[in-house]
């Protein structure tokens, strides 16, 4: 071990000179003070114990301080660079182990609390909402200790989201206000948060009749062994037996059957928990696109829990489960067999399934695979078989529905209406059947309105209008908490047999913007609920007014109309008939069956001879796609108002319908907002944003705008589309990291043709809830001076003309810039000489020399609101930018010194010039330097082939509008920038 | 002149690739690494990625095969910290990474200083430096440390939430005679009045000379404590280290 040290004796120990050693100590601190120089610079903006991954290295804690990316990491930076990062520094030591529960958690007396809506806990840093809910004892599954992996603890964060840290990185495909539970932790305990878990279980358990089938199930037992379809697949361990599932869009209902004696065991019942993507097939839909196999996960997870939670409970055994039935709709059954949805999202939505069937790559449209491929918890060698769907969007359910309630068979017309998030609508008779599928959206199960809720225990279930008041009945006789679909459609009603809401939808009182329903617990109705109610009982009345006409009967001649859903069996209906939900059909031949769905699914478990034919009934069943009837419009129209289906179904529409365009009905059949993609949107966004702007832009730009977010820039982007898909609004908001705190710049438009029913005003209210969440205080936006319509829209909103700025353009064919030779000559001999950067060298020491003038200058220009950018920035916005040329960064020097810049950006293919900014330093001001920079420009321009260019005004910048004008610059058609200060 | 291909070692030519864009420092420090030899462009490689171990480990090894300390120095050294200020300034690495690279520095530096002695080279001076006690704000106290050894102190650090006996006990055991206390916050700035008082009180206020900083240090706030003197920022603190070290030894020869 010798030789290890340079102190031991062997090694060679070469002396040094001192003064060379000097000369190293002296660069080394050259070196240094640069840096110290810098450091101190940037302390004024950056905190200093932040690195380069914006994660803190301080000792001590901070406000800014968010749960590291991973575990045992450095927490992150939330600070976002603005000059008070240290007003955010706690004097107590760092919480290294902030992402762990055993951290210190003791309550803060003076915050807020935490809460599932029963009960509530003081909030605490630090702690999960998944501690809370053992805490509150609320159920939240998970199979992976709370670690992130598995997405089954997925919560919605009702109120307080603020209060939380940011998501995580096992939360990214989570959006809005859905949280994991094991990972959402309070960081600000002044806030009140409320959560739900998503797989709520109603408490009204869909129990149904229970028909004799005759017993043929795919599954059979002979001695000790267990057939499925002739083949042996088990020993016998007890028990035969068979899952039907009911797959709703908003409710799963499972029923445990007994293969061997036809009798259900078990029913449960459950929220879907893919709520997170969204609480209709359209936006699932668009959701699975973005986050594959999440939406998936979810579902199967539930099912498997309740399986495992059912077998734990009665002592059975998962393998004694051989046959699992799915009946859902297209999307639902689809996205739980892990098939691509995309397909049914468009036109003409048609499921994968479908467009293989209609090839004749495939003989049905069911599905069977083995449970094992799905990751079931069943017999390992079980199956699950997904009953055929009929046409795009009617799918397995309502074939369902026909096995319950053999429509086929019924004397006469018969007709089935299966309410629910997507109603479906069937007519049969003398052998024909048409069907039609109605997005009504979750309104009447509680999505959407502000006191609405699924069929729970505490969900108000029917109302009534006694002695001036409502007399009420809840779920469980508990204390009110909600009203659930049937009370909705029983309180519509009543309002309007008592004269105290019109058939639009508008409160006797005009003014009024609610009615009171339960007084003692605050629960109300509000002009939003109702119009929201509307839309979604305008769904079931169009659905089953053009499947009547098409099919060619009234409602009179209707013989039997069968009445299935989640609520149906609670639904009153002559209320029903009066608000025009369900088709006049004599009250007397309607036959409430409730959950059809999951009953049909039980019998094709259990009857090989029903799935047969169920298979064979649907090939020929007639499909209508509503939104492609002519008249689909003015019937939409008509049936948004609250009032009964007529008795006859005339084509065309009564005038009186005409007069209620009010532009909030019409949204959900006719648009839908979600996120703006790459490579699909780009097309439709440009050209909603053009149909606005002077210049127009490219498709190119839109891409730009959609992939690449600057650093630290704070964005929404989201589009309408109509059904089609197709891009109908635009809306954006923007904070970059330079914008002062709270300040957001916010654009919506709308395409022409789509204006005025109420798009702009939903992309606006959706756009607020992310101004909201993000804290926006001071909103900028900007119209065109010469668009009435678009002021009027931002002026209704709040909005106050900031300041206006226009272009102007300058003729360059006919320009004549002799009048100025003498301001050039003045300038030369000030010794100011004007040359572009091409000129100076185009050097890196250039370039920012080049950013300090602007920099400068930038400040000087009124209504700057700084801090402006970094020379980074500048460098990626300005120089290497497409556009930037040497050339046409033309300056102003005094010897050495830069005193004013003027740059322009050509348009080559347009024979345009644009003159991007101008500036000249204070101490250089009124010595004609920015009108001979001017006229440099206009020079270049004309050398480079321009024939016009054009500049920015800017109401407030009086001496540069005074040069423009002197040049013989000409106005154009300008905006107004705009302004909104508070909420 | 040399070319980026000169430099045999991967990583530093992949960082003056990505980092160094401005024509003039780009060929000096390609021009300084084609120089190196591998052995030194390992060196700075560790220093800029702020691994002090590998930093310690090679600069060992180097000497101990006989290589010039100068030539460690100028080659390894300080190559690669003029790396890292052009990194710092263009802001592709903040203070936390610097000091990172000062740590890595300072390992090299320490197996330099006993050839210094060796040579008759004494060190400018010895400073004990801490933040005082119920203060966990270091940063502007490490940066000063890093300005401190770069101009040849050698620099004792007590780190944060330093306590009176923990000062006193340093300087008595390193014989320092200068002593540097941080506070950032105005509530912990009093501890480095007590902390005075307590060197006066055991008798020990003569021997040293008392430095004192932080945001909201003020000139007279040190005169009220007592101390010997304040700076603005880490460059100061060298130039008051070094006059403190002229005034202890012009008094102590009176």
């Amino acid at each position: 071990m010798s030789g290890r040290s340079a102190t031991s004796p062997e090694s060679p120990m070469k002396k040094i000179d001192k003064a060379a050693y000097q000369e190293r100590l002296d660069r080394i601190t050259a070196i240094f003070k640069d840096m110290m120089a810098h450091a101190t610079e940037q302390a004024t903006y950056r905190c200093p114990y932040k690195n380069r991954f914006d994660e803190c290295t301080a000792r001590f804690g901070c406000r800014n301080q968010r749960k590291p990316r991973e575990a045992g990491g450095l927490l992150v930076c939330g600070g976002d660079d603005k000059l008070d990062y240290r007003s955010a520094w706690e004097t107590e030591e760092a919480p290294r182990e902030r992402p762990d529960a055993t951290m210190d958690t003791s309550p803060d007396p003076a915050g807020g609390s935490v809460t599932d809506g029963t009960t509530t806990q003081p909030s605490v840093i630090g702690k999960s909402i998944f501690d809370y809910a053992d805490d509150l004892a609320v159920q939240v599954p998970t199979s992976c200790f709370r670690n992130g992996i598995c997405h089954e603890c997925i919560v919605e964060i009702q109120q307080g989201m603020e209060g939380l840290a940011p998501r995580t990185k096992p939360e990214s495909f989570l959006r809005e206000n859905y949280r994991l539970a094991c990972q959402a932790r309070v960081i600000d305990p002044n806030v009140d948060v409320a959560f739900a878990p998503l797989r709520r279980t109603p408490k009204i358990l869909t129990v149904t009749e229970e028909k004799d089938t005759p017993l043929d199930p795919m599954v059979t037992r002979r001695g000790d062994d267990v057939f499925y379809d002739g083949e042996q697949v088990d020993q016998y361990r007890g028990h035969v037996y068979g899952l039907a599932i009911d797959l709703g869009t908003t409710t799963v209902v499972m029923d445990f059957v007994d293969l061997e004696t036809g009798r259900s065991i078990h029913v449960c019942s459950f929220e879907n928990p893919q709520r997170f993507g969204g609480s209709d097939v359209m936006h699932r839909i668009s959701y699975d696109s973005a986050y594959e196999d999440e939406l998936w996960n979810a579902i199967i997870n539930a099912v498997n829990h309740e399986i495992m939670d059912w077998c734990e409970r009665t002592g059975t055994a998962r393998q004694e489960i051989y046959e699992i039935v799915v009946a859902g709709n297209s999307t639902m059954r689809d996205l739980f067999f892990r098939l691509d949805v995309q397909s049914i999202g468009q036109k003409p939505y048609k499921s994968m399934i479908e467009n293989e069937y209609h090839a004749g790559e495939r003989e049905t449209t069911a599905l069977t695979i083995g449970t094992r491929r799905l990751g079931l918890r069943a017999n390992p060698k079980a199956r699950v078989y997904g009953l055929p769907l009929i046409a795009s969007h009617v799918g397995g359910d309502v074939t369902a529905d026909l096995a319950t309630v053999e429509l086929a068979a019924q004397p006469g017309v018969s007709m089935l209406v299966d309410v629910g998030t997507n109603t479906e609508v069937v007519v049969a008779g003398n052998g024909r059947m048409v069907t039609a599928s109605c997005p009504a959206g979750p309104a009447f199960e509680g999505g959407g309105i502000q006191y609405g809720m699924p069929g729970y225990e505490g969900a108000i279930e029917t109302l009534k209008w006694e002695d001036g008041r409502f007399g009420w009945s809840t779920i469980g006789d508990t204390a009110p908490q909600g009203i659930c679909g049937s009370g909705l459609i029983d309180l519509l009603a009543e309002l309007r047999r008592h004269g105290m809401m019109s058939p639009k939808g508008v409160f006797s009182d005009r003014k009024q913007f609610e009615v009171a329903v339960e007084p003692d617990s605050g629960i109300t109705l509000s002009r939003q609920d109702a119009s929201n109610l509307a839309q979604a009982k305008a769904a079931n009345y169009c659905g089953q007014y053009i499947v009547l006409r098409t099919f060619g009967v009234a409602p009179g001649d209707v013989d039997r109309l069968f009445l299935a859903g989640g609520f149906a069996n609670y639904v009153d209906v002559r209320n029903a008939i009066d608000i025009g939900f369900l088709a006049p059909v004599p009250e007397d031949r309607i036959v409430k069956v409730g959950n059809a769905a999951v009953q049909g699914a039980r019998e094709v478990l259990l009857s090989r001879t029903r799935r047969q034919e169920m298979e064979a009934l649907v090939k020929d069943i007639e499909h209508i796609e509503l939104e492609t009837t002519p008249d689909f419009f003015e019937v939409f129209v008509e049936a948004c108002q609250f009032k009964p289906m007529p008795g006859v179904l005339v084509s065309g529409v009564p005038q009186e319908a005409f007069g209620i365009r009010s532009p909030t009905h019409f949204s959900n059949l006719m648009f839908r907002l979600r996120p703006a993609f790459p490579n699909t949107d780009e097309s439709g966004i440009a050209s909603v944003v053009n149909a606005f702007e002077q210049n127009p832009v490219s498709i190119e730009t839109v891409r730009e705008w959609l992939t690449h977010d600057a650093p630290g820039r704070i964005s929404y982007r989201r589009v309408a589309v109509n059904r089609e898909d197709a891009v109908v609004g635009y809306a954006v908001s923007v904070h970059e990291t330079w914008d002062p705190e709270g300040l957001f710049y916010a654009w919506a438009g709308v395409a022409p043709a789509w204006r005025g029913r109420g798009i702009g005003a939903a992309l606006y209210s959706d756009m607020r809830e992310f101004l909201k969440h993000h804290d926006a205080g001071t909103v900028t936006s900007e119209v065109r001076d010469d668009c009435a319509v678009s002021q009027a829209f931002a002026s209704r909103r709040g909005f106050e003309h900031d300041r206006h700025l226009f272009q102007s353009s300058l003729d360059l064919e006919h320009f004549d810039d002799s009048p100025y030779a003498q301001t050039i000559e003045d300038n030369a001999a000030s010794g100011i000489r004007i040359h572009s950067l091409a000129d100076f060298g185009d050097t890196p020491e250039a370039r920012r020399k080049l950013y300090e003038v602007n920099a400068i200058t930038d400040r000087d220009v009124p209504g700057w609101t700084g801090p402006g950018l970094s020379f980074e920035e500048f460098n990626e916005w300005v120089y290497e930018s497409g556009w930037y040329r040497p050339d046409g960064q033309l300056l102003a020097a005094d010897g050495d010194r830069w005193v004013g810049i003027c740059a322009v950006r050509l348009y080559p293919e347009a024979r345009q010039a644009f003159n991007v900014h101008t500036g000249v330093i204070r101490s250089y001001r009124r010595r004609r330097i920015a009108l001979a920079l001017k006229l440099a420009a206009i020079r270049y321009a004309r050398s480079q082939g321009a024939r016009s260019i054009s500049t920015h005004n800017d109401s407030m910048n009086g001496p540069m509008l005074a040069i423009n004008r002197k040049l013989g610059y000409v106005p154009e058609p300008g905006r107004y920038t705009l302004r909104k200060t508070g909420k | 002149m040399a070319a980026l291909n000169d430099i045999a070692n991967e990583f530093l030519k992949e960082e003056i690739e990505e980092f160094i864009e401005r024509p003039n420092e780009r060929t000096r420090i390609i021009d300084a690494f084609a120089r190196a030899t591998p052995a030194m462009q390992e060196i700075s490689a560790a220093l800029i990625d702020g691994d002090n171990g590998t930093v310690d480990t090679l600069t060992r090894k180097a000497l101990d095969e006989g290589i010039e300390a100068l030539e460690v120095l100028d080659d390894g050294l300080i190559a690669g910290m003029s790396v890292v200020g052009i990194k710092f300034r263009e802001n592709f690495i903040f203070v936390p990474e610097v000091l990172a690279c000062a740590r890595a520095m300072k390992a090299g530096m320490a197996h330099i200083e006993p050839i210094l002695s060796a040579s008759g080279i004494e060190p400018v001076g010895t400073v004990i430096m801490g933040t005082v006690k119920g203060d966990l704000h270091d940063i502007g106290k490490n940066l000063c440390i890093m300005m401190l050894r770069g101009a040849g102190f050698v620099v004792h650090d007590l780190g944060v939430d330093t306590s009176e006996d923990e000062f006193m006990d340093a300087v008595e055991e390193h014989e320092a005679p200068l002593l540097g206390m941080s506070a950032l916050l105005t509530t912990t700035m009093p501890n480095m009045g007590k902390t005075i008082d307590a060197f006066i009180d055991n008798d020990m206020r003569e021997d040293v000379k008392i430095m004192v900083g932080g945001a909201s240090v003020t000139q007279e706030f040190a005169d009220d404590m007592g101390a010997d003197g304040t700076a603005e920022d880490a460059v100061g603190c060298v130039e008051l280290a070094q006059r403190l070290l002229v005034e202890l030894k012009q008094e102590q020869e009176a």
